[in-house]
């Protein structure tokens, strides 16, 4: 019951009809996104069809299938598969950690999730969703087609943020398991004191193309928190007392911007795409952020 | 220091219930975080060592302790205990007698006394006012109240002792005038404890501090020196010296007698322990200049070895005559050789007081004068409205009741069957008493009062046969020797030191100098005649230079009290030794709670101050 209600929040009216919005904004010239077409598309000999997709000014003639125009009389292209087309790997952190917040964390990497797997599909991407804690986690390898949509939407549903974070171990061994690199979309709170450099190293090695999201809660941004308080992490259990006063408060945003800072200098340096966002803002704004800067679609 | 109300530190109590409180601690709200990395982080990063952090921490426990402490004792009202010397006034007394000069091991007594008094003055506290007296013959305020210890010691150090024989009570009097009892004001006597009871005076003053100094005992002194003609015979006289031993041993002591520097007398006699020895030495010659005695002894007191007098058998006598012609009186006068007489035949007003100024006697013969203030007057049948003698009427042939042979105007005079033609009934105040008494009349009064010296003769004796008795010259005389002793016969003239001489001046004299025995010459302007002098407070021979004419006065000790310098056995602090001790140390305090409730406010306001900063 939990999980159908679930289900209908993503499958409500309100959101489809944002993804609707995101899936037109992406398909209409937005910078580095054809329209509906990936260089892997553009591939010659050996193409594996695909679908017809009805014929829209700008398609090439070529593709068009004369027998559907006699019959129909209207006109329809042919898609192909190319034996380089676009995989979009999305990795979600499940830990623990991204239970916390209000709203929760993971259901707002869940809702970015579905998004963009549903704007891959659409555009006729391989879409592949796998889950990680401090290790990987249930997945759904990659897959084509709108109709895979709703599974991928149980699948994300079914997922629970348990367990402590190992961002590196979970990132490389995607990397090592992974053989058909692509886009590599990753959506975590990153708070993991171990660091996940060595993880994203590996997956530039691996030849991923690499978007980073981080996803925080306003709360642990700019907590509001005052007194005297036993601070208790969610995912190790491990305790700590403080007197909260504007001191501590003070160097503990200090802290965090210069965590931040690290993460995009890092991010920089591997040409890695990073975005943060926070959970009040809402998950469209940040895609469409996203698009206008034009990385997630070659 | 001290509590004035001790019973307030029971609020310390309040120290373990704070600690109790601060021990409670609320139980701290459990809050799951995601980032305990980064608060981690941010503890570590506080400023300082664990040791400082754990203070920090209970820098608000520890402050509310402090605040705790001072207020409790802020309430237990403690006050700073010192000790204070003196609380009130210090009168300082300083012994210049003869004893004073004492020899001691080194230098004099005196000595001792002057740094005695000016470590006295030394270890007084800065606010204390010190008055200093001098106590000698007669005792002198040196300085009044100051707390200048510069000026204070200046003054000390130019204080020397003197010949006089010191008179210690009137000093103490004098200080204790001085003296506020309420505030604590204390008087230190720096002497030797010779020439008076030191025990008794000590005794009765509580609040004098006696410091004695000592040194020297060994004397041997004269206290007694004189000249005197012997009776009824013309250039014979007796000298007299009284000696005394004042050592507990026998002595011999040699003296000598000059006069005029010459020798007439030198013996030498023995005096047992303590013993006093009058010696009489008969002299006949002629008895003019300076007599010395002198002990040859060498004893610690020098100043009563020697005595002086000055002898003199006459003097000139400046003589006003005012008259229209007295041909007895004229006469008589021009017998006397040392007189010197001015006649006039009238009073000048103008000039009268200046007259009567510059002459030693003024004689008025049935002329009266102006008011007479001052001076020495025979008035024959004249009256001076100076005098309560006023004429009523006359009378003739006054029968002589009696005369007061006691009188030194009638000594040797005889006036039985006197026949007087015609003399003046008067009147007078209670306050005469006729010398020479009529039945219906006194004819002959004197007078003495402030200056004024005066003889009335109330009838003229040229309408009398007076002049032709022996009783005229007699009386004659013993009226000039009354108005001016000083002028007649044989005088010995010789002083205690401190006391003052009466020197008679010319009446023309209007500046004069003084030497004194040490050589100094003073300058004086004759303001009243005779000028008493004060200043004998040398032993020695002084001499008055009045133009011309040198004459000579003696200043010696001759006292016994004074010569006796033996110190007192008695218990006092010795030199050296702090002024103080034997008194009750005075105590000051100093209030310390506001220091305490200022130090409590700012330790709760700096408390407040972290507990704002914390939140």
């Amino acid at each position: 019951m939990a999980l159908d209600n679930d289900i209908e929040s993503f499958l409500d009216e309100d959101f489809l009809r944002r993804l609707e919005k995101l899936k037109i904004l992406a398909q209409k010239g937005m910078k580095g996104l054809a329209k509906g077409e990936h260089d892997s598309w553009k591939s010659g000999a050996s193409l594996e069809f695909l679908d017809y997709r009805e014929y829209q000014a700008g398609d090439d003639f070529r593709y068009i299938d004369w027998n559907v125009y006699g019959r129909l009389d209207r006109l329809f292209i042919k898609l192909f598969h190319a034996e380089e087309d676009l995989t979009i790997h999305i990795l979600v952190d499940m830990s623990q950690s991204m239970r916390w917040g209000n709203p929760a964390k993971d259901i707002y990497a869940k809702k970015i999730a579905a998004a963009l797997c549903y704007l891959g599909l659409a555009n006729l991407d391989r879409v592949g969703i796998t889950a990680f804690n401090h290790s990987l986690r249930e997945s759904r390898p990659p897959e084509r087609g709108s109709r895979a949509y709703l599974s991928v939407l149980k699948y994300l549903l079914s997922l629970k943020p348990e367990g402590e974070t190992d961002i590196n171990s979970s990132l490389t061994e995607y990397a090592w398991a992974c053989k058909r690199p692509g886009v590599a979309i990753i959506l975590s709170d990153l708070l993991d004191p171990k660091g996940f450099a060595k993880g994203l190293d590996a997956l530039n090695y691996g030849g991923f193309d690499i978007t980073l999201i981080q996803i925080l809660d306003r709360e642990e941004l700019f907590p509001s928190l005052n007194g005297y308080l036993m601070l208790k992490e969610v995912e190790t259990g491990e305790e700590t007392r403080i007197a909260l006063d504007s001191a501590l408060l003070e160097r503990y945003r200090k802290r965090m911007r210069h965590f931040l800072e690290n993460i995009n200098d890092l991010c920089r340096k591997s040409d890695i795409d990073y975005y943060l966002s926070d959970t009040t803002i809402p998950f469209e704004e940040m895609l469409l952020d996203y698009f206008i800067k034009g990385t997630l679609f070659h | 220091m001290q509590f004035i109300n001790p019973s307030a530190l029971f609020v310390l109590g309040l120290i373990p219930i704070l600690i109790l409180i601060h021990s409670l601690k609320p139980k701290p709200r459990q809050v799951a975080v995601t980032t305990l990395f980064l608060w981690q982080e941010a503890l570590k990063e506080k400023k300082g060592g664990l040791q400082i952090q754990r203070m920090m921490k209970n820098l608000p426990l520890l402050l509310q302790i402090l605040a705790v402490i001072m207020g409790a004792l802020a309430l237990a009202r403690p006050v700073l205990i010192y000790p204070s010397q003196m609380r009130g006034n210090v009168i300082l007394v300083l012994d210049t007698s003869a004893s004073m000069k004492t020899r001691a091991t080194s230098g004099i007594r005196f000595d001792q006394a002057r740094k005695e008094a000016l470590k006295l003055i030394d270890e007084l506290p800065r606010e204390s006012q010190v008055l200093i007296i001098e106590s000698r013959g007669n005792p002198i305020l040196k300085a009044p109240f100051s707390s200048d210890k510069r000026k204070l010691k200046r003054i000390i150090e130019g204080i020397q002792p003197s010949d006089e024989p010191g008179r210690i009570e009137k000093a103490l009097y004098l200080a204790l005038s001085f003296m506020d009892p309420a505030r604590d004001d204390l008087a230190f006597l720096i002497t030797d404890g010779a020439g008076y009871d030191f025990e008794k005076i000590t005794r009765i003053h509580q609040r004098v501090r006696p410091i004695l100094v000592r040194g020297g005992k060994r004397n041997i002194g004269i206290t007694k020196f004189e000249f005197r003609p012997e009776l009824d015979l013309n250039d014979r006289y007796e000298i007299m010296v009284e000696v005394k031993n004042f050592n507990p041993h026998p002595i011999l002591c040699p003296i000598r007698l000059t006069l005029n520097e010459e020798t007439i007398v030198k013996k030498t006699f023995g005096l047992r322990a303590l013993e006093k020895k009058l010696l009489i030495f008969p002299y006949s010659g002629l008895i003019a200049g300076i007599a010395e005695v002198t002990l040859e002894v060498h004893d610690d007191f020098p100043i009563d070895n020697k005595a002086y007098a000055v002898l003199n058998t006459s003097r000139d006598m400046w003589v006003l005559l005012v008259t229209k012609g007295n041909f007895f009186l004229e006469k008589l006068l021009a017998a006397y050789p040392n007189f010197m007489v001015n006649a006039v035949s009238e009073i000048t007003p103008s000039s009268w007081d200046d007259q009567t100024e510059r002459h030693d006697i003024v004689i008025l013969d049935r002329i009266s004068p102006p008011s007479t203030e001052k001076g020495n007057f025979l008035f024959i049948e004249s009256f001076s409205p100076s005098i309560p003698l006023s004429k009523i009427g006359q009378i003739h042939h006054p029968q002589i009741l009696d005369w007061d042979r006691k009188n030194p105007l009638m000594s040797h005079v005889d006036l039985s069957g006197l026949i007087v033609e015609s003399a003046n009934q008067v009147r007078t105040d209670k306050t005469l008493r006729p010398i020479v008494e009529s039945r219906e009349t006194g004819l002959m009064y004197s007078y003495h009062k402030n200056g004024l010296r005066a003889v009335f003769l109330g009838f003229d004796m040229t309408r009398s046969d007076l002049p032709l008795r022996v009783a005229f010259p007699v009386m004659m005389s013993n009226i000039f020797q009354w108005l001016r002793p000083d002028k007649f016969g044989f005088s010995s003239s010789q002083m205690k030191a401190g006391k003052s001489f009466a020197i008679h001046l010319d009446p023309q004299t209007n500046n004069f100098s003084i030497r004194t025995p040490s050589g100094e010459w003073e300058e004086h302007r004759l303001k009243s005649n005779p000028f008493e002098y004060a200043h004998t407070d040398e032993v020695g021979i002084y001499t008055v230079a009045e133009g011309e004419k040198w004459r000579y006065f003696a200043v010696n000790l001759l006292d016994e009290w004074e010569s006796n310098i033996q110190v007192p056995p008695v218990e006092s602090p010795s030199p050296g030794t702090a002024p103080h001790s034997g008194s009750e140390p005075a105590t000051e305090e100093f209030p310390l709670w506001i220091v305490f409730l200022i130090s409590a406010s700012t330790i709760v306001i700096l408390e407040w101050h972290f507990w704002l900063q914390g939140r």
